[in-house]
Order: C-alpha cells, then sequence, then structure tokens
C-alpha cells in the first residue's frame, strides 16, 4: 500500500509539477547559437559557449530539483513523519503501560 | 496562366541575361561621350507572358541605367527546336558619336531588325540641361506638387481612370476624387512658357477651364502666362464644379519640406503587393513604432548629363516592419523614403531597383537566391508604384478630410505632410526581417579569439570580392552595417543590410559616401586631397575604393573574432584626434596582449592587413584571407583534442549536463536538430533530477520511520 501510494500518487503528482519548469518550445534567439556551439563540441566556438549554456540548463534543472524536494518535503509531513509520530507514540504508550 | 515552369524559365532568363549584360558593360563601357548600343537575343523554347517579359525589360533597364550612354536593344524569339530551354545572347552592335547623342531611338531604328521584336530603352536619370520648376497645385489646405522640366513633349496631367504606371505624367492621386478621372489635359513646359490644351477624352461630359477661360483641343495649346491662378473641371455644363489652384515657382534641389509630427491614425497597415521571383502577396506594413521620426538621406542619382553626372536627391527615411507571406519570408524590415516630388520619386525607385538587381547579382556568387542565404548583402525589393490601390471614382462631394483620410494617404500621416496627400511621392523598399543577434564583446573573447565565427563570414568576404570583380564597391562596410543573425539551423550568419552607398570603382567622387570612423588613414587622406576645392571631381581610381571596403570589412571580422568593445576602442579618436587602428605597432600590441601565445599565428594572420599598402590591388582578396585565418586559427582535429581533455561540467547536476550534451550528439546527427533535442533532454532529465531532490527527502522521512520503529521494538522487547 505503502509502495502504491509512493508511486502511483506522489511520483505521478511529482511528474506534474515538474512539467512547469520545462524550457519553452525553442530557445530565445540569445541563447540558442551559445547552445547550438555547446553541443558541437568546436574549438574555441564550444569553450566559450560552455560557460553560459550550462549556466543556462543547470537553471532549469536546478528549478526541478527544486519541485522534486518540496515534493518530497510533502510526502514526509503528509506520510512519514505522522507515522513515526504514531509508532512513538505506541512505544511510549507501552512503556507506561509496562511501568 | 502562366505555370510555374514558365515562371522558372522566365526568372532564369532575368537573371542570365542581366548579369550578361552586367559584364559586357563593365568590360565595354561608354567613353568619351559616346553611346554604346547592346543587343540582346532572347530565345526560348516557349512563349514568355507579356508580363515575364515587362520584367526582364525592366531588369535590363536597371542594369543599363548604372552606366552612362547605354541603348539596349531586346529581342525575344520562340524556337521551340532549342537545344535547351533558353539562350541569351549579349553584344555590342556599334558605337556611334556624340552628336548623335539626342536620339537613341532614330539610331536604333536604323540597325537590323531580325528578331520578333525590338525596342530600344533609353538610359534613366535626369535631364540637367534646363533649369526645372515646381508645378504646385492646391485643393483647399491640400497641395500636390510636381517637378515640371523644359521639354517640346506634351505630358498628360489627370487623375488615372485604371491602375498602372503611367511613365512621364503628371499624375494627381487617385484619392482626389473630386477630380475627374481619365487624361482630360495635358501640359507642356518649354522655354519657361507654360502651355496646356484639353485631350479629346470626354469632350461632352467634362470641361476645362484655366483661369477663366475654357480649354481647347487645339494642337498648339493654349499659353497660361500667368504664374499663379484656377484649373476648373466641371462635368457637364451647369454640372459640379472642382477648382484647382495652381502656382509655378522655381524649384530650388534639396527643398523638400520638413517631416512633421508623425500620426499612426488607429493603427491601421499600409497594404501593398510584392512579388518575389514570380510569387505574388500582399504585404501589410505597420505604422513606425511611436516616436520614430523621419531621418534625412540623400542619394547620388546619376544624371544623363556628362558636365553633372550626379545630382543629390534629398529624402526622408522611415523604418517599420511589415507582414505577409510571399516566398518562403512571412516577416520584412521595411524603408520607407519619402521624396519631393513623384518624378523625384520614380528616379529614386529606379536607383534603388538598380542597387537590388546588383544585390541580387552579388548574392548568387555567394550562393544566395533572393529567398534564402548565404547572403553577401541583405537582398531588397522596391514595391512598385500604385501597389495595392484600387480603381479611382469621381466624387464632387469629397472634401479635404475624406482625401487625406483615404488608407492611400496613411504614408503621408505618418510622415506628419498630411497636407501632401501624395502617395507616389513614397518609395517603399522591404527586405527578409533577419533575427538579429548583438554582436560578441571581449568577455566571450578572453581565452581565445572567436575562430568559430570565420566560416560564417565567407558568404560576406565572398560577395565583397565579387562585388569589386563587378566594378562595384558597397563603400560603407563596417560592423554596423553587418548584421549578425541566427540561422534557421541555430548558426550564426553574418549580412550587409545597407546597400545604398553601393557604387562604381570607376565613378567619381561627388558619389563617394563613407563613414570616416571606419575608413584607413589613407583613404581618409586621399578623399580629402581629391575633394580639395582647387581639384575638378576627378575618377574614384585615384582612391582605390577596394582598399576601403576591405579595410571595412578586415574590421567587421575583428569585430566578430575580437570582441566589439575592443575594435570600438581602437577605432575611437583620442584626445589628440589619432586611431590606435591607424598605428600598426598599436594593434599589434594590443592583439599580442588580448590571448596566450598559442594564439601567435592567428594573430600574426589578424595584423597582416595592417602592413602598408597589404589590402591595395588585385592580390589581396577577403576570401582568401578569411581562409588562411581559419587555418591559423583552428588547430588540426580540435573535438577530438577536446572530447579527450575537457573536464565534466563542474557544478550541480554536472552529470546530467554532461549526459543531455552526448546524449544529443549521439541521437541527432545534423545541427539543425540539435535544439529541438537539447530541449527534449532538458525535459527528461529534469524528471530524474526531480526524482533525486524527491527521494533524498524522502530517504530522510524512512531514517525517521526506522528509528522509531527501533525504539518500539526496543520498548516491546524490554
Amino acid at each position: 500500500m505503502v509502495l502504491k501510494a509512493y508511486r502511483g500518487t506522489w511520483l505521478t503528482r511529482l511528474k506534474t509539477a515538474v512539467k512547469e519548469e520545462h524550457p519553452p518550445e525553442s530557445f530565445d534567439s540569445s541563447i540558442s547559437h551559445v547552445i547550438a556551439d555547446w553541443v558541437a563540441r568546436e574549438q574555441p566556438a564550444s569553450r566559450l559557449a560552455k560557460p553560459r549554456a550550462e549556466e543556462h540548463i543547470r537553471g532549469y534543472l536546478d528549478a526541478a530539483f527544486r519541485v522534486g524536494r518540496k515534493r518530497g518535503w510533502a510526502c514526509y509531513w503528509t506520510f512519514w513523519f505522522p507515522l513515526s509520530v504514531v509508532i512513538i507514540a505506541i512505544a511510549i504508550a507501552i512503556l507506561i503501560a509496562k511501568m | 496562366m502562366t505555370s510555374r515552369g514558365d515562371l522558372r524559365i522566365a526568372e532564369d532568363v532575368r537573371s542570365e541575361a542581366s548579369t550578361r549584360l552586367h559584364e559586357l558593360l563593365s568590360r565595354h563601357p561608354a567613353s568619351g561621350g559616346r553611346k554604346v548600343i547592346v543587343r540582346i537575343g532572347i530565345r526560348t523554347v516557349i512563349t514568355l507572358a507579356p508580363e515575364a517579359e515587362g520584367t526582364i525589360r525592366a531588369s535590363l533597364d536597371d542594369v543599363s541605367n548604372v552606366f552612362r550612354d547605354v541603348v539596349t536593344i531586346v529581342e525575344f524569339t520562340v524556337d521551340a527546336a532549342l537545344g535547351g530551354r533558353y539562350e541569351v545572347t549579349c553584344e555590342r552592335v556599334m558605337r556611334t558619336p556624340a552628336k548623335a547623342q539626342s536620339a537613341p531611338h532614330q539610331q536604333a531604328a536604323d540597325l537590323p531588325r531580325d528578331g520578333q521584336q525590338s525596342e530600344p530603352t533609353q538610359p534613366g536619370g535626369i535631364d540637367a540641361d534646363d533649369e526645372p520648376y515646381l508645378l504646385v497645385l492646391s485643393f483647399g489646405s491640400l497641395r500636390f506638387e510636381y517637378l515640371l522640366e523644359s521639354r517640346p513633349n506634351w505630358v498628360p496631367l489627370f487623375r488615372p481612370d485604371a491602375i498602372g504606371d503611367v511613365p512621364d505624367a503628371l499624375v494627381i492621386p487617385r484619392s482626389m476624387a473630386p477630380v475627374p478621372s481619365g487624361r482630360l489635359i495635358e501640359v507642356r513646359f518649354s522655354g519657361g512658357v507654360l502651355r496646356m490644351r484639353r485631350t479629346q477624352a470626354r469632350p461632352g461630359a467634362v470641361t476645362v477651364a484655366v483661369n477663366g477661360s475654357q480649354l481647347t483641343a487645339d494642337k498648339a495649346g493654349d499659353r497660361v502666362d500667368d504664374r499663379r491662378g484656377t484649373i476648373e473641371y466641371r462635368s457637364s455644363p451647369g454640372g459640379q464644379p472642382c477648382t484647382l489652384r495652381y502656382e509655378l515657382v522655381v524649384w530650388q534641389a534639396g527643398a523638400l519640406g520638413p517631416a512633421g509630427r508623425p500620426d499612426q491614425g488607429d493603427g491601421s497597415p499600409y497594404q501593398v503587393v510584392l512579388t518575389v521571383a514570380g510569387v505574388t502577396g500582399t504585404l501589410e506594413i505597420a505604422p513606425p513604432p511611436s516616436g520614430e521620426r523621419a531621418r534625412s538621406r540623400s542619394f547620388p542619382i546619376p544624371t544623363s548629363t556628362p558636365q553633372s553626372p550626379h545630382r543629390d536627391i534629398h529624402t526622408q527615411v522611415l523604418y517599420t516592419r511589415g507582414a505577409g507571406r510571399v516566398s518562403v519570408t512571412a516577416d520584412w524590415h521595411v524603408k520607407i523614403y519619402r521624396c519631393a516630388t513623384p518624378q523625384h520619386a520614380a528616379w529614386l525607385r529606379t536607383y534603388l531597383r538598380t542597387q537590388a538587381v546588383l544585390i541580387e547579382q552579388i548574392n548568387a556568387t555567394a550562393g544566395g537566391t533572393p529567398q534564402a542565404p548565404p547572403w553577401a548583402i541583405a537582398p531588397v525589393h522596391v514595391i512598385p508604384p500604385h501597389s495595392g490601390r484600387s480603381l479611382p471614382t469621381t466624387d464632387f462631394a469629397f472634401g479635404e478630410r475624406d482625401i487625406s483620410d483615404d488608407p492611400e494617404n496613411r504614408l503621408s500621416a505618418w510622415f506628419g505632410v498630411t497636407g501632401k496627400p501624395q502617395p507616389d511621392c513614397f518609395v517603399i523598399v522591404v527586405s527578409p526581417l533577419l533575427n538579429k543577434v548583438e554582436w560578441p564583446d571581449s568577455e566571450h573573447r578572453t581565452n581565445a579569439p572567436g575562430g568559430e565565427q570565420l566560416p560564417a563570414l565567407a558568404a560576406l568576404a565572398a560577395g565583397l570580392d565579387a562585388c569589386h570583380d563587378r566594378d562595384l564597391a558597397h563603400c560603407d562596410v563596417k560592423p554596423d552595417n553587418v548584421c549578425r543573425y541566427v540561422q534557421p539551423d541555430g548558426s550564426t550568419g553574418y549580412v550587409l543590410v545597407d546597400g545604398d552607398a553601393v557604387t562604381r570603382l570607376s565613378g567619381s567622387v561627388s558619389a563617394l559616401r563613407f563613414t570616416p570612423a571606419y575608413a584607413s588613414a589613407e583613404i581618409i587622406a586621399r578623399a580629402r586631397q581629391v575633394r580639395a576645392p582647387d581639384r575638378p571631381d576627378v575618377p574614384l581610381k585615384a582612391l582605390d575604393l577596394r582598399e576601403h571596403d576591405r579595410f571595412g570589412f578586415v574590421l567587421v571580422v575583428l569585430t566578430a573574432v575580437v570582441g566589439r568593445d575592443r575594435i570600438a576602442g581602437l577605432i575611437a579618436e583620442n584626445h589628440d584626434g589619432k586611431r590606435e587602428i591607424d598605428v600598426p605597432d598599436a594593434v599589434e600590441r594590443a592583439f599580442r596582449f588580448y590571448w596566450s601565445d598559442e594564439w601567435r599565428p592567428f594573430v600574426d594572420e589578424l595584423l597582416t592587413p595592417f602592413e602598408p599598402d597589404a589590402l591595395v590591388g588585385d592580390n589581396w582578396t577577403a576570401e582568401r584571407w578569411l581562409k588562411e585565418l581559419d587555418t591559423s586559427g583552428t588547430p588540426a582535429r580540435p573535438e577530438e583534442i577536446e572530447l579527450a581533455k575537457e573536464p565534466p561540467a563542474p557544478g550541480q547536476h554536472a552529470r546530467h549536463i554532461d549526459e543531455i550534451r552526448a546524449e544529443v550528439r549521439e541521437s541527432t546527427p545534423g545541427r539543425a536538430d540539435w535544439l529541438p533535442e537539447v530541449i527534449k533532454k532538458i525535459k527528461e532529465h529534469q524528471l530524474q533530477v526531480a526524482r533525486e531532490g524527491y527521494r533524498k527527502v524522502v530517504r530522510f522521512g524512512a531514517i525517521s520511520l526506522i528509528v522509531a520503529l527501533i525504539v518500539l521494538v526496543g520498548v516491546i522487547l524490554g
């Protein structure tokens, strides 16, 4: 059940949330030739394009990473944390009963 | 209906004939006041449509107008047994003495004719023999101005009742609906005397009176002595009148009234019809951006008078954009020129059409077509007059406001001259709109020169060399006139965007236009020398304009590979009025300082144009220099070296960034498909990265759960 909730609910929601951070269907003209030069791996174009292109792409990946972490924390606070609290509470109750 | 194949043949014939004529006239220009007569024979396997023949004739006229004293005879012949689709011959027929210049048509008529058609055409240009006058017609506060040159022939003064170009006529705009349409009167201005006469058209329906006297159809016409007066049109006896005031004033060269405050109206576009390589479409020209004011510009138009080979036409120009799918281009850069009179606009239109043909020929040498790059100079298309207008109807009830609000007078409003609603005074030139990007600054050139830009500059270099081979000089090659743009495949392209200053290498100094900041010190000094007041107008051969163009090209290349800001610093004048670019040692010191020693061979090659007289003569070509630069600036097999040496991308998500690049290169061979593939791969890796972030937090949650479970088990077990 836990695995089903994990895969079916949280990861599906994650995929939808990441879509909002996707790059546009075409790059802006100011960056498109830089990206193309970067992919080309030709000297010296690629070396000059590398920092700009990688910084640009890293921006999209960072945004997706933040979305994943946010969803992770949401999962933690709504699922793992209450479960942990319940288990600790049971343990405390048993301890009190034994005393 | 004309088929696509017929259009292609007509286009090929036009291109071939124009190129051959240009080459012949470049080799054998007119000299010593003698005319050159050229016979152009065009044989085709199919009959060309009359419009196609007209286009070919116009294109040949454009070429011959560049040269002085040329008469062309064009003959079209259909020959079904022809080996190919067409055959073009171009030959010089004869030279005639200067005294026969006044009758080129007669000369042509004397020649043997063996083709289906034979029609000589006279070179265009201004006849500057007599002092011209300005004929000003007024309707209320509206003014219509025409240049009136002293000529023996009668010229119609009329509002057209059919669409079409009317050469050598004083045309009242179609929006002037109160004036009855049709060729009702003709004027003749000769020896300072103005005469008018009524034509035979619609004799009973419309009467025309000048200063109260009804005009007759007398062959000699009625002499109009008053310098100002009235012309009254009346629709049948007792019908409604329309009165125009006229005034004859001495024309002052360069007298173009100032542009006023631009009025964009309701923002509606101005519609014209554009034809590119046989494809016709409607172009909607948007009003200029708010705040845009017309700028002044002048053009050296060739005249038919040897004593004054050029005369300046003063114009005002507005820049805007147009939209319309014509050929493969949908977005257009639009230049609108306003001239003083329709005659000036016609001369400018012919001049610009000539430039357009030359640009087309130069681009062909670089492998470009009017529709598609590579281009050396951005192709231009001149919109024909009366384009996109409907047929006029007479309406005596029309007032001034109705006339200035007519859609054809939007251009007058955009220039802020609503009181002069003459659409024929405007010349519209369009070019494909390029996806412009900024030139790189030195921050992108700190480790190495931008040698990767060199292949993109090849078309420009080839075009410049072709320009010089055809006895032409661009004269204003500079980074500001080169558009750096993104091509559909994502690579960079460079194209010259301003061909207005193109001139002949063998022209005269008075025709030379250049920007001193981008000219070499030698050119500036020599230009001063030959333009000194005590010197006559000497031929431009005293200046090697190729050197001037080449110096501009060198600066363009340097800007691309060194960085815009560094070159701007080199050409800027210091407090003594001197420039570092003029001191070879200073240039060398600067270039050696920019990069490490591994770029020494490249820097050495970059510096060769700064050696004395390096750019003069036939030995230096832009294409060869670019090739040598490319060889010295690119290590052998750089990609392998780079692949072996290149460290992984630093920072977060480095693995993903490296994988994206590798996967794109692996899955897509062509550069054109890289960008969509990069976007696709970024999306895939975004999901992976998001899951990593998600799992990181979830693992922390799992640890807290395990701790809780351990505590529970511990408590249960005791």
